[in-house]
Parts: C-alpha cells; structure tokens; sequence
C-alpha cells in the first residue's frame, strides 16, 4: 500500500482505473535499475540513495510511479544509524554544554562546546560530529537490502497501486472461483460484513462495515484493500468496488471494476501462496491423501464452493462429486466452546443433502446430534471407512433412485454389444441405475456382463469357438475373445462358465476348463 | 419478544419488536441497527414510550471511587456548570494555559464514570495520564503508540480511537475530546458515531474551522457551551504579552532565485487563466499539478519561492540577534519546515522536536527545558498543540502557514502566568514575499478578539 498522494489513476464517466505500471521493457528496465542501486547503495548513506533515486523521476516516467516503487524498495531494506555513541546520549551532552552559553553564535564558541562535551563523552571532536545526527533519516546507513526481481517489483507495485485506490471504497462486491475459506476467514477478521447472493450457481458477494448501512463511509475502506490478495488468490475473480473519489467540496462516488482475465498479467497474487493447495489443519491435509489413494471415481474437492446457510455462507472443508452426485465434508477439528455454538447454529440453518461431519471425540459432541446430516468422530485422524461407507450407500441409493425413472422402451438395445456407459450417459442417470435396472428387467437377447451388455447370439459364438478349445491354453481361449472384440475377455469367459486353472504363475501353461452346471 | 439493545462493532442492534427511532432494517443480521451516536436518543424513546427492553449495549470497566486534588478556578467551575446544563454535552472553549483539563478533570469527578480522553498526538496522551494519574491516584490506560491499555481513566489519539472505536466504543460513560476541532475530519468524526457514551465534553481553544465544519459538532458531542478569550483572561489568569514584527529582506541571491521562481507560476496561473482565490481553488490546481507536468512545474515553482521566503539565511541573522537581545528568558522557536529546525539545531547546538524524534527523548528534552537545563527549543508543528511548556517567556515564530488557529496556539505556549512574567511573540517576517500575506492572515482572528476587549 502506498501513500494516497502516490496514487495514479484515471477516472473518465463515472469509471476509474488505476493506472498499471505495464510489464513492459522500458518499465522493466527502469525496475531493474532501480534495484540495482539500492544494491550499489547498500553501506551508503539514505541521503545519498534517494539522491541518485531522484533522477529517474524525470526520465519520462510520472514521479509517483518512481517514488511508489521505491516506497515498496524501502520494505525490503533496513536502515540503520552508524555510529560512535548513542546518538541523543551525545545531543544530551551537546546540548547541556551549549546551555552554559546565552547562545552558541560562533564558530569558536560551537567549537569549544563540542570539545568539552567530547572529552566528558571519551571519544574525539570528530567522532561527536560524526555521531551527534546520525539517526537522522538522511544519515542513516542502508545495512541490507534484499533484492527482488523487477517483474515482481512491478507486479508488486500494481497491486499497492489497487489496495491504494480501495482505501477510499465504500463497499466491494465479488466472485471468486474459490479460496472461499480464506475469503471469509479474512473478511471477518477485519471486522467486515457480507450478504452473498447465488444467480445461476455464481456467489456474488457484497462487502461492507456495520456502519455502512447509515451512510457511505470510506471506513472499511483500508480493510477492504487487506481483503484484496485473499480475493486474488482465487482461479479466477471479478471484483466492483465503489471508490469515493472528487474534492471534498463536490464528492463523486466512481466505480472500480476489475477482472481476472484482464488484469492478470499486472496483478499477481503472491507467488509463494498461489501453487499449493491449503490446508487447515494436518488432519484434513491426511485425509486428502488417504482418499485419493482409493482411486473411487469421486472426485475430491478443497473448498468446493459456498453453501449458503440462512444469512451466512458455509464452506464446507471438502467436496465429493461423481456423476453428478454431490456430497460435503466438513472436519471440526479441536475448537473452542463459542466456535463449536457458532458453527452449530450455521449448520442448523444449512438445508444441504448429504452433509458429512467429521468431529473430534475430544469434544463435547451430543449437540450434533440435532445436525442433519451424519456424524463421525474422530481421534487424531478422519477415518476413511465410514466416508467411503457413507459415499458408497449414497451411490446405491441414488441408483435405486435413478433406476425407477429408467423408461425401458427408451433404452435402444440393439447390435451385439452395447455399452451401459453409453446407456446411462444418453438416459442420464448413473451406470449403476442402468446396471440395477437391467438386472430387475432382464431381457431375452442380451446378458450383462460387467459394463457390457451382450448379445445371447454374439455369446454362443464365443462359447462354440471356446468348446473347440477346451483344455487348451489361456492365451488361445483370450485370444479368441478378442477377436470377438472384447477389451477385457476375462470376464467374458468367466461368466460363460470357465475357469482357469493355473500352474504356476506362467499364463501359457494355465488352462481353461468348464464348469459344470453353467448354461451355454 | 422483549427488546434487547446490544453493540456490535460501532453500532447498536436492536433485536425484537420494536422500531426505534434512527435505526435501519439490517437483513444482513436481521435486527435493525443505528449508529451508537444515537444511543441515548433510544433508551429515551423507549422510556418515553414505555416499552420494556434490555439494555446490553454498554459494557462498563467497574471504577473506584474518583476523587481528585485540584480545586477549580471560578471561570473553570462555571464552565463545567455550563456543562452540565446543557446535558453533559458540549465544548468548552478556553484559551491554552487556561487549564482545560481541569474542566476535563472535575467533569470526570462528578460523573463517577469510566472516561476516555481522546487528543491529537503522542505527547498529548503522555501528558494527560501524568494529569491524570496525579488527579486520581489511580492507573491510567492508554492507546496509541504501540501500547494499548484499557483502563476505567484511558487516554487515546484521534487515530487509536477512530481505529479502534468499534471495540472501545461500549466501554465508557464519559468521552472528553481534547483539541475538539480534529473530530469533524471526515474520518475522525466516526469516533463519536461509533461511542455510545451519552456524556461527551469537547474542549479547544479554537471552536471554528476555516472549512465550516465545525457546524457537526452540534451531532456529534453539542454545540459550545462555554467560552473566554486570552483576551478575557489575559493579566488576571494568564500572563500579560506583547506580538511584535521583525521584517528581513531576502538575500541578493535568495531574492533574485525568488523572483524568478514565483513569476514562473504567476506566469503559469495567468496563462491559464487559473483563479486562486481560496483553499479549494489551490487544491485543484494540486490535483491538475497531477497529471498536468507544467501545472507541476508551476507548482514546484511555487514551493521553492516559498521556500525561500519561509527559509531565508537573512532569518538566521534576525534570529541570533533576537535571542541574544533576551539572554535568559526560556524560549521556544517555531517554523513550518523540519528544514528549517535542522539547520537552527545544527547551527546553534539548540534541542530539536520533530516528528522523529522519539518519545522518549522528547520527553527528555521538555523535561530538561521546564527544568532550566535547556534555554531553548526549536521545533516545528509538533509542538503547536495541546503541550505544556511551563515558564516559556518567549516564543518566535521563524516561520508558518496562514492559520488562525496555529497562531493562537503559539501564542498560548508562552501564556502561562507566573509572578513578573511578561510573555514576548516575535514574528521574524521576510519582506515583499507572500509571506508577509501569509503572517497578516493568521493573525485575523487573534486582531478581532483583540478589538472585541
């Protein structure tokens, strides 16, 4: 953040834009060289620094980009006094001495105060001069400096320049393609308030203080500028805020509007929060790896998105998602009494379906009880046997479910193999619909087998051409089923009757026999 | 559903079914909600009206019992009577060295209630908990600075407060506003919103701002309640004192860069056709210096004209003379720029105040000069307000801006009474520049009261 008097913007029909140092070479060069001399000057004096500093104002480039970009130098550079003594143990010293005097008026008299005060000191005349106003800004020595690269000098830059601009908002609105949690956590932190509203699954949120809903204040507004790299951290983001903006004679309300896609480039969140993913807590960090593991087609989700529950938003701490089929998961970990209440009467006002909490034995726990939804407790670690218990009935039901709407007469059986995959896409609903619905309704001509459903025809070809080869080798009998254009033939050839018998771990001395009692 | 008042963050939620006045319907919370300010007015309405509530607003600290030292001046008495006449709302306005904040002290005594003091700067905070601290005999809180202590009797700056004012605003009874004329800047002026406090007491010297707004006052803690002079008080209460003028002229070389600095931005404003008229007409030729680069040249022009005006060597002549024509009387030496403190601190060995200059050795060196180890001291702004420097005979103003108010204040560092004092304000003046303007115009206000007596 930048001071206000450093601020470049435009404003043009009620719009503003701040005006973005491009990362362009000519900028990048001057970036660059502005480094390079906070490098050149490290050991030197501040005075000297901003001296050389100063003259790239007038190289065609606005001064306040020059002195916005050294304002954000300075954070990376400590300044410190060098001295002799401690410098106001010196000025007490001066000072006392000088007062014997109605007035140090000479040179000889200012002399004559500074060899007293020195000798009462224990060091040289020169070595007082040397000390006396070394903690003056200007005399201050640059002890280190950390060097940054100028791209993210520029970048850096772009967004003070933004939270700069925002410190005059009234209010912000925004959507975000995640970091919800962080979002929220940020926004009530800083003492923020927020009303979401959900058009066409989008979360716009809007974000004030309690005292804006009297009149418009730019009270909020350097929390809201706070709030900004939260926002960014998101995939993507589109934000609007109103700026108060005009003298103070003849105030004028202009808009901000920023975008993503437009301004990504200029205004990177920082770089070392954006690659990974977060996580609260190690419980939940363990919980994510241990699912994944599983490899059971759900797709898991950090912070899948809001769920809206009465006034406020919720955000569940994960998202399963399968054939369209969603379902959330949300650790409470070891929290404090007024946390477990507050977080109780969000989750009584959540109407969401298939709403898992996880919580920590460790606490008092019967007040869930009320919560819709089903509860695990946990010691240490989120266990993943009742999640994948949960997820797994979840699926049958909703198979069960979908199963009933399946209309028969709709579904086009023809050919000698057909892919349920295929049927549930085309029906909509999931492959264990069109699976239970196909074992309820079994039809004449076909058998499923696995995820294929096959021709009775197409089968006794199969079984013809394996009876030649009974007692024969396992890759012949595959083989053969391939050329049928099977993909995976082992499940063919078990469920016409055969089994393998092995000897040893050698495929080509296996053999296929049939067993007894299987039709065809 | 009883009605039930409570804080949140700088404002009240009133929950329950009753619609009071100055509140709004929040969906975001489901209650209505009103600004703090508005407290007392809603707790009236409903007494008045007879509607039950709870009231869960204020969270008070538990005092002991106040009683304190000092006994009031008649002037001093009647001002805080005045006080409470008016509802325990108001500004006093008494002029520097006249003890406000005794007023501020026997008001805190009679109302027996957890009191915050609200004042500008660092030292001002230092130096009321000291007063109060001795008042009281009790611990004091304070705000700002980096430590943050709250306490039945705190003292804040304007900007812990406005910072803060969403969590402190339930904790007192009382709220005192030291230098009052800070609170209606736009963001100061949400302290007093965001506090429930239904006793408020201002206190200045100075009740008007040159831009009007000190017509919110009236909204935000009462008008003016009370008010005297330094002409009222001189001679009686405080010292007697002279203003007079010492006018240099510029330097040969000083006077011809000044010439040709200032006719470079006559000559930018009359091409332009740019009136400069008043305070708004020169910000907006700042804002225009913004992306205008010959509006910004004229500008830089305009400063370093001024700047040799204000900091002419031809000063530093006046200045060794006139302190060594008044050898022994305690004297602080004010100017506009840190510039200008520098080279009189560097060229005389004279302490130096700046808004660098750590408190500690701020407070170092005021101690040092109310004890006479110290003659001098030259400083800036940060000494304009508020600050007690005791037994200061003289004060000379090297340099400054047009404001009535600053002047008054400088006048009142050096009008504190004592036995045979007689108080001495120089103005060393560089002639035929727009300084000399700029020294006519501060003086304006001070000339009309000196008229009114």
């Amino acid at each position: 953040m930048l001071p206000s008097n450093l601020l470049i913007a435009r404003s043009r029909s009620g719009k503003i834009k701040p005006v973005y140092a491009p990362l362009e070479e000519r900028y990048v060069e001057l970036a660059s060289r502005l480094i390079e001399t906070y490098e050149a000057h490290v050991g030197k004096r501040q005075g000297e620094l901003v001296k050389h500093c100063r003259q790239f104002e007038g190289d065609g480039f606005d001064y306040r980009l020059v002195r916005g970009l050294l304002a954000l130098l300075n954070r990376s550079a400590v300044f410190e006094p060098q001295s002799h003594i401690a410098p106001q143990k010196a000025r007490r010293e001066v000072f006392t001495e000088a007062n014997r005097y109605a007035l140090v008026a000479t040179n000889e008299m200012k002399k004559e105060v500074m060899a007293q005060a020195a000798s009462r000191l224990g060091i040289s005349p020169l070595q007082l001069e040397e000390s006396l106003w070394s903690d003056a800004e200007d005399e201050l020595v640059l002890e280190r400096f950390v060097p940054l690269r100028p791209r993210e000098l520029i970048q850096q830059y772009n967004l003070s320049l933004t939270q700069t601009l925002l410190f005059k908002a009234v209010s912000l609105e925004f959507t975000a393609g995640g970091n919800y949690q962080r979002i929220f956590r940020r926004l009530k932190y800083l003492g923020l308030m927020y009303t979401v509203e959900q058009v066409g699954g989008i979360y716009r949120v809007f974000v004030d203080g309690p005292v804006s809903l009297f009149k418009m204040t730019e009270r909020y507004g350097t929390s809201l500028a706070k709030l900004l790299p939260s926002i960014l951290e998101a995939r993507e983001w589109r934000l609007k805020a109103h700026i108060l903006a005009g003298e103070r004679q003849a105030p004028k309300l202009v808009e901000l509007e920023l975008d993503s896609d437009k301004v990504k480039e200029f205004l990177n969140a920082p770089a070392a929060e954006e690659t990974r993913e977060r996580f609260d807590s190690s419980v939940e960090a363990a919980f994510a790896r241990s699912f994944n593991a599983l490899k059971l087609g759900w797709i898991l989700k950090r912070e899948p998105e809001l769920l809206t529950a009465g006034r406020y938003v919720f955000i569940p701490d994960f998202g399963f998602e399968k054939n369209g089929v969603k379902a959330y998961l949300e650790v409470v970990g070891f929290w404090t009494d007024e946390y477990l209440q507050k977080k109780l009467g969000k989750l009584r006002e959540l109407d969401v379906e298939n709403l898992l909490i996880a919580v920590d034995r460790n606490l008092s726990c019967a007040k869930f009880k009320e919560v819709k939804g089903l509860v695990i407790f946990f010691d240490k670690k989120v266990p993943l046997k009742p999640v994948v218990d949960y997820l797994k009935q979840l699926e049958e039901k909703i198979d069960v479910q979908q199963a009933e709407t399946i209309d028969g007469t709709r579904l086009g059986l023809t050919g000698d193999v057909i892919d349920v995959t295929q049927l549930a896409d085309e029906q909509s609903v999931s492959v264990g619909a069109v699976v239970r619905w196909l074992q309820a309704n079994p039809g004449a001509q076909y058998r499923l087998i696995g995820t294929l459903l096959i021709s009775e025809q197409k089968l006794r070809v199969i079984a013809e051409r394996l009876e030649a080869l009974e007692g024969s080798a396992l890759p012949a009998a595959l083989g053969a089923i391939e050329e049928e254009g099977f993909s995976s033939p082992e499940k063919v050839l078990e469920a016409l009757g055969y089994v393998v018998k092995w000897r040893g771990l050698d495929p080509d001395s296996a053999t296929i026999r049939k067993q007894p009692g299987v039709p065809l | 559903m009883k009605v039930r008042i409570e804080y949140d963050k700088g404002t009240l939620l009133i929950r329950g079914d009753a619609r009071v006045p100055n509140s709004h319907w929040d969906a975001r919370s489901g209650a209505y909600r009103a600004l703090a300010l508005h407290y007392a007015d809603i707790t009236d309405y409903l007494e008045s009206s007879h509607i039950e509530y709870v009231d869960e607003a204020l969270e008070l600290l538990p005092v002991p019992r106040l009683e304190f030292r000092a006994s009031l001046r008649d002037y001093q008495t009647d001002a805080l009577d005045s006080w409470i006449q008016a509802g325990k709302r108001g500004t006093v306005v008494l002029p520097t060295g006249a003890g406000k904040t005794i007023v501020a002290v026997g008001a805190i005594g009679t109302l027996q209630t957890p009191s915050l003091v609200i004042v500008p700067t660092l030292d001002l905070v230092e130096q009321w908990r000291r007063v109060l601290a001795a008042e009281f005999s009790i611990e004091i809180g304070t705000y700002g600075g980096g430590e943050n202590v709250l306490k039945p009797l705190t003292v804040s700056t304007y900007d812990s407060a406005y910072l803060r004012a969403a969590e402190l605003g339930n904790r007192f009874g009382l709220v005192i506003f030291d230098e009052v004329h800070h609170l209606p800047a736009p963001g100061y002026r949400h302290i007093a919103e965001m506090f429930v406090s239904k006793a408020r007491l201002g206190l200045t010297a100075t009740y008007e701002r040159a831009d009007g707004l000190h017509s919110e006052l009236q909204r935000l803690i009462g008008g003016k309640v009370y008010e005297l002079t330094v002409q009222d008080l001189a001679e009686e209460h405080l010292s007697g004192y002279e203003v007079a003028h010492l006018f240099v002229d510029l330097m040969p070389d000083e006077a011809e860069e000044y010439t040709r600095m200032h006719g470079a931005f006559i000559d930018y404003i009359e091409r332009r056709n740019i009136l400069m008229r008043t305070q708004y007409d020169f910000s907006r030729f700042i804002m225009r210096s913004g992306w205008d680069p010959e509006a910004r040249k004229a500008l830089l022009a305009r400063n370093r004209a001024l700047d040799i005006a204000l900091n002419s060597r031809a000063k530093m002549e006046a200045l060794k003379e006139l302190l060594l024509d008044h050898p022994s009387d305690q004297t602080i030496i004010f100017t506009q720029h840190n510039k200008l403190v520098d080279r009189i601190a560097r060229t005389f060995l004279i302490p130096a105040i700046t808004h660098t200059t750590s408190k500690g050795e701020r407070r170092e060196i005021l101690g040092n000069f109310h004890d006479g180890v110290y003659r001098m001291i030259v400083t800036s702004k940060v000494l304009d307000e508020g600050v007690d420097v005791p037994d200061a005979a003289q004060a000379i103003i090297l340099s400054g801006t047009g404001s009535s108010r600053e002047f008054i204040q400088r006048l009142g560092r050096v009008l504190r009474k004592r036995e045979g004092k007689r108080a001495r304000l120089t103005e060393i003046v560089t002639r035929d520049t727009t300084e000399t303007k700029i020294s006519h115009r501060r003086k304006r206000k001070w000339r009309d009261a000196e008229r009114a007596t």
